[in-house]
């Protein structure tokens, strides 16, 4: 059995379900994300755990006990919020202090705990400020300053880190990962930004229309995506159509008629002869025919400059739309509107379950 | 800009301004002087200037001191209840979204909406079955009524500024609802809960027309002691007891100019000396 057990989580709001029976194990320890769309259920999911909301059907067991029915003060769990939600009248130190003097902790242990937990978010210095006179970053670390203080069973963070801007916000990730290291407490962490979720986690639970569609580790996931709302959602993925052919144990995709790779499973991934298939960005690059490679015809429709390298856009000979990312300076020969030749091993085409 | 239309664009709106202000000003400038008369009819001093007016508000048995008493009674009291009723509406309206809440809100704010002298008849009939007429508990109870709607806006204005997730914060911080209400809530909302109580004592202090049904000889608050006295003399004691109000708020006024103002922009400049201390 594991630290954090939930069991078919049900919620509905009228017609609308928000949690359409979610399973979730997590261990003791772990940092796991919640990755899902807009409205996909990962708050109703934290909520559900933090006691907010009551689901219709299910329930929720750490380690051993049900806390189901338990009120939200009574759980222990920390919660962190996108607007931290900080006490306005309170300094810094006061904020920090508040959920150790709720539990009655003796002053010079209230004092200790506060100290060393300013000191472990770097915010010693400024512990007799109004939570007003603090910058974004700084309120968030606060927040999770108040939220550890008294050594939650879990840290529940509802995206906390979308008001902040990008370099804050690796930053931020950074700060999270040492926070999650250095006091082992878990974490799950809400996000609908891929590359947060990867740079984080443990693991990732994807979210689609109120269900868990898939969970793994971050490289499971972006490997082996279970389905083509997982392939299309967690990023950097083009998805497209083919056609298995049986007599000749071939397919044909990218305008080209290629003999199935060895990880087709036809059982699996057949049916009527059509296949959804995806290829990452990186895995395609320019060029013609080579050892272990399969070659296509395309035309240039986009170039865009992204920093690391260039992005193009281009179109297949049986009308599919397919980015790959090129690195800088090798794309000169790229002209928009031209004719150009791509390839791509076959046996880092992935091939997808129909939804 | 040439002179003409700098003239019109500038100079109008400002001296329509000056004249809104002038003739705000003029029945303090009046009152003031037919205090001082020394007649004893309403009119502008004529052989010197006398106190005697005001000499005579202090008089116990001309009525005005015990009327002041009685309307500063009902006003305490009146603010006090009116203010603890609309914050615990707020609040609890503030924490627990749904249909009751507005509905309560609609009664509650309804005696804005409906004219005084409609209420006025009401409580007569209401107030004459439970023997409440001419009675501290009966105006107590009307005046606590008419100043609710008053201290629930003025406290429903500063809860909007409160972030709601701070009571989901605290209690995720294993705070219960007395010590949300007491030391998340109210410490908030001091601002809200101040300007409400003062509204609420206003109201009371200067209710009149409700006052006027539901009392008799027993209850004389300040404003049926003013109405009456108009009534049947033209006292200039009633010059008197005006400058005396007119005085009294301008006193209020100034301390809070010179009290809260100061100590305000002391606590805003304060950020300014921390953030000299650190950076980070
Ligand atoms: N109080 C509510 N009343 C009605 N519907 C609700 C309520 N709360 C959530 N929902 C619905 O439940 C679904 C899941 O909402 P939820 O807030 O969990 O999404 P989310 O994954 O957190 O989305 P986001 O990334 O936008 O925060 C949505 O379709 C939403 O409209
Ligand atoms: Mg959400």
């Amino acid at each position: 059995m594991a630290f954090l057990d939930i069991r078919r989580l049900r919620k509905s709001y009228g017609a609308a379900v928000a949690l359409g029976g979610v399973d979730l194990s997590v261990e003791e320890g772990e940092f796991i994300t919640l990755l899902g769309p807009s409205g996909s259920g990962k708050t109703t999911l934290l909520m559900s755990i933090a006691g907010f909301i009551k689901p219709d059907e299910g329930g929720i067991v750490l380690a051993g006990t049900d806390v189901t029915d338990l009120e939200p003060e009574d759980r222990n769990f920390g919660l962190v919020f996108q607007g931290y939600a900080l006490f306005p009248h309170l300094s810094v130190r006061d904020n920090v202090a508040f959920p150790l003097k709720v539990r009655k902790w003796e002053k010079r242990a209230i004092a200790e705990r506060v100290e060393a937990m300013l000191a472990l978010v770097g915010l010693d210095q400024l512990a007799a400020r109004k939570p007003r006179e603090l910058s974004g970053g700084q309120q968030q670390r606060v927040a999770l300053a108040r939220a550890l203080a008294y050594s939650p069973r879990l840290l529940l963070l509802d995206e906390p880190l979308s008001a902040l801007d990008r370099s804050l916000r690796e930053t931020m990730q950074r700060e999270l990962k040492r926070l999650h290291r250095e006091t082992g407490v878990t974490f799950i962490f809400v996000t609908h930004d891929q590359e947060e979720a990867y740079a984080m986690s443990d693991r990732i639970a994807v979210f689609q229309n109120g269900r868990i569609v898939q969970i793994g580790a971050p490289r499971d996931i972006y490997r082996n995506p279970a389905s083509r709302f997982v392939a299309g959602f967690i990023g950097g993925n083009n998805l497209i159509r083919a056609r298995f052919s049986p007599e000749t144990g071939t397919l044909s995709l990218l305008g080209r008629e290629i003999a199935a790779p060895q990880h087709f499973d036809v059982a699996l991934h057949h049916r009527d002869g059509d296949v959804s298939a995806w290829i990452r960005s990186e895995d395609i690059a320019i060029g013609g025919a080579e050892a272990g490679f399969e070659s296509f015809d395309v035309t240039v429709i986009d170039r865009a400059f992204i920093g690391t390298g260039e992005r193009i856009a281009v179109r297949t000979g049986d009308d599919e739309e397919l980015a790959l990312v090129i690195p800088d300076g090798a794309a000169d020969a790229v002209v928009v509107g031209a004719p150009l030749q791509c390839r791509v091993r076959p046996d880092l085409i992935g091939f997808l379950l129909p939804d | 800009m040439s002179p003409a239309r700098r003239l019109v664009q500038i100079g109008l709106p400002k001296l329509a301004a000056w004249l809104l202000l002038a003739f705000l000003f003029v029945p303090i400038l009046v009152v003031i002087p037919v205090s001082l008369t020394d007649r004893d009819y309403l009119s502008l001093p004529q052989d010197g200037v006398s106190l005697a007016h005001y000499a005579a508000l202090l008089d116990w048995r001309a009525g005005w001191l015990s009327s002041m008493a009685t309307s500063l009674a009902i006003a305490l009291a009146s603010s006090v209840l009116a203010t603890a009723v609309a914050a615990a509406y707020a609040i609890g309206a503030f924490v627990y979204v749904g249909r009751w809440p507005s509905l309560l809100r609609v009664v509650l704010l309804s005696p804005l909406i409906v004219p005084p002298i409609i209420y006025a008849v009401g409580m007569v009939k209401l107030w004459s079955r439970f023997g409440l007429l001419d009675s501290w508990i009966g105006v107590t109870i009307v005046h606590v009524m008419l100043a609710i709607p008053l201290a629930v806006l003025a406290i429903g204005a500063s809860l909007s500024n409160l972030d709601p997730r701070m009571v989901q914060a605290a209690r995720s911080l294993g705070a219960r609802p007395p010590t949300i209400f007491l030391r998340v809530i109210l410490p908030n909302l001091d601002s809200g809960i101040g300007a409400g109580a003062i509204l609420a004592f206003i109201t009371s202090w200067d209710e009149i027309t409700v006052t006027l049904f539901i009392t008799g000889r027993r209850i004389v608050t300040l404003p049926r002691r003013i109405w009456t006295s108009i009534a049947d003399s033209v006292d200039p004691a009633l010059a008197a007891i005006a400058s005396a109000l007119l005085l009294a708020t301008l006193l209020a006024l100034l301390i809070r100019l010179f009290v809260f103002e100061r100590g305000g922009s002391l606590s805003r400049s304060n950020p300014k000396i921390a953030a000299k201390g650190t950076s980070s």
